[in-house]
């Protein structure tokens, strides 16, 4: 994959007036956005996501700033090149926006129809489309006769039509169960991997980041907090806001009322082990080999992030006091990062657990 | 002159009756289409210089929301003689079904105008951000794209607004333009004819349900759900 950026956000702000009040829902944000990668976007609702994208393609215009698009400065642009704009930048939307009065041929053929490619074009370009997202088929059904995981192909095929090399996606697979989230997301890497789109996607689901992105930027409070490769943003997170979402996205690390819980069964000394950068799995048999204790697992979870293994475990270690110190001496140089909470008579505390925020700090911008 | 009896006489009543008819239809589609028509432009301009509109514009908007409030509130039997100076200078007469009209249309197009923009702000706003996504120029996401996916409730709306012109239409007889209302009441209630009235009540009845009907069956077609 080369570097060369295709987006580029330098100091770039949105103010919204709420009232008298002023929310700054994007705040300061230097990003780029490469040519030919999925550029994920997450943060909890409010964050400033659904804002930041819409500045890509003007739906918002910056209050500050400046955004480069595919050699374009687009901040400086009027409505005529705006217009120009949108047709090379594809979007697709949480709640699909279809066009309900019209066929899924229709609503495909509908920016071709701005784009003013004569019909015979549109004709052959919807077919194609519709071959692509693999519903030839229901070319002539309304909206309202597919299910989500149709609309959004629809959505999808509609965001190609003009064959824009951006495509952003607005929560795409929010409002899809799981299994449709896989098949919507299987054709988002094929449209990347395929056709070369780059694709731009704000998602609050972990397991959305984990399974296409390969880089990734966490938002809170409308500043982008932290970016880069997804594994290392993930297994090293540098800022409490990105641990916050990475331990509530993903459940793994026990919460001090969940540890309180796990020792009522598990007296003896507990430890959290989180997956090594490497991405190698643990090995816990070999944790114990010659020594007289034993270490089993009493929590946590592990799954893949770019092709990775990632997680955290808590195990439980007893045995001979020595030997459970080099059980833990041992956990600590195959691991990425161990903490010891002790034993039930004397515990640690999770000096690396971050508070859940507090749901009054929720800005609802969108 | 005929004795003052409750009854219905087809060789002197049904003459009358289809002339009644015929103004009333006269009046109540013509009125219709061109108050329609250009309350539709008018909800659209109501719609679009909202706060948060396309063409967002508050001053706009407060003026032409204004003129609506102002002629909506007035009784329609005290606003065909408020207008008459209009009427004349538009028409050219004070009297009769095209004199009727003028004032008629007009508060048609206020009444559609709030009936556009009540429909358009309830159509979902993802689809005009997902047109211009597209590219698509303000003009055209609300012509092309927001019009048409609101098409269903307009229709309803104006089959609803039928009722209303067809009750505006009985008010223009007091200016000589005839119609049911007129029907009604001088060869009906005047000479203690309930019949006649009754009958004139049952035709504007089955007026109502062929335009509800139709307009049921058109918002079918369009609606796709």
């Amino acid at each position: 994959m080369t570097v060369e950026p295709i987006i580029t956000f330098r100091g770039v702000t949105k103010i919204f007036a709420t009232g008298k009040d002023q929310l700054r829902a994007v705040d300061d944000v230097d990003l780029d956005v490469r040519r030919g990668e999925i550029f994920g976007v997450v943060g909890y609702s409010g964050a400033g996501k659904s804002t930041l994208v819409r500045l890509i393609n003007m739906l918002e215009r910056v209050d500050a700033g400046t955004i480069d698009v595919d050699g374009r400065r687009v901040t400086d642009l009027d409505e005529r090149g705006l217009r120009a704009l949108r047709a090379d930048i594809g979007m697709i939307f949480q709640q699909f926006n279809l066009f309900g009065g019209r066929t899924v041929a229709r609503n495909v053929e509908y920016p071709l129809r701005l784009a003013k490619v004569p019909k015979a074009q549109r004709r052959a370009r919807v077919a194609e489309l519709l071959e692509f997202v693999g519903l030839s088929d229901k070319a002539r059904r309304y909206p309202a006769q597919l299910s989500g995981g149709q609309k959004q192909r629809v959505g999808i095929a509609r965001a190609l039509a003009t064959s824009p090399n951006i495509l952003l996606a607005d929560e795409a697979t929010s409002a899809l169960d799981p299994e449709t989230t896989r098949d919507v997301l299987n054709l988002l890497r094929r449209i990347n991997r395929e056709l070369g789109v780059t694709i731009v996607l704000i998602t609050h689901e972990m397991s959305v980041v984990q399974y296409v992105c390969h880089r990734v930027a966490v938002m809170e409070r409308g500043k982008v907090v932290e970016h880069g490769d997804v594994y290392t943003v993930f297994a090293n997170p540098r800022e409490t806001a990105t641990r916050r979402f990475i331990q509530t996205a993903l459940n793994y690390r026990p919460s001090p009322e969940i540890v309180a819980r796990v020792r009522e069964r598990h007296p003896g000394r507990l430890v959290v082990a989180s997956l090594a950068d490497t991405g190698a799995g643990l090995d816990v048999s070999a944790l114990t080999s010659g020594l007289d204790a034993s270490a089993s697992v009493v929590f946590g979870g592990v799954t893949q992030v770019a092709d990775r293994p990632f997680g955290s475990l808590t195990l439980e270690v007893a045995g001979a006091p020595a030997d459970v110190d080099e059980v833990v001496a041992r956990l600590g140089r195959v691991a990425g990062a161990v903490v010891d909470l002790g034993t039930a008579a004397n515990p640690l505390p999770d000096v690396r657990w971050v508070e859940p925020r507090d749901s009054e700090d929720e800005v609802a911008t969108r | 002159m005929r004795p003052l009896t409750n009854d219905w006489d087809w060789a002197y009543h049904g003459p009358l009756l289809w002339t009644a008819i015929g103004q009333t239809l006269q009046m109540v589609l013509v009125t219709l289409v061109i108050g329609g028509l250009l309350g539709l432009g008018y909800g659209l301009a109501l719609y679009a210089t909202r706060r948060g509109g396309l063409y967002a514009a508050g001053g706009v908007y407060a003026v032409l929301s204004f003129v609506v409030n102002l002629i909506r509130p007035i009784p329609f039997i005290i606003f065909i003689t408020a207008a008459r100076p209009l009427t004349i200078a538009v028409t050219g007469t004070s009297l009769g079904v095209r004199a009727a009209i003028f004032p008629m249309v007009i508060v048609t197009i206020m009444a559609t105008a709030r009936l556009v923009e009540q429909n358009l702000v309830a159509a979902d706003p993802g689809v005009i951000e997902a047109a211009r996504a597209m590219g698509a120029s303000r003009f055209n996401a609300l012509i092309h794209v927001l019009v048409p996916e609101a098409l269903g409730p307009l229709i309803l709306g104006y089959a609803f607004l039928f009722v209303g012109v067809l009750d505006m239409s009985a008010m223009a007889g007091a200016i000589g333009a005839g119609g049911l209302g007129y029907f009604a009441i001088s060869y009906g209630y005047d000479r203690y004819n309930d019949v006649v009235t009754w009958v004139a009540v049952g035709v504007i009845i089955v007026m109502v349900q062929i335009a509800q009907h139709l307009g049921n069956t058109l918002a079918r077609r369009v609606l796709h759900r």
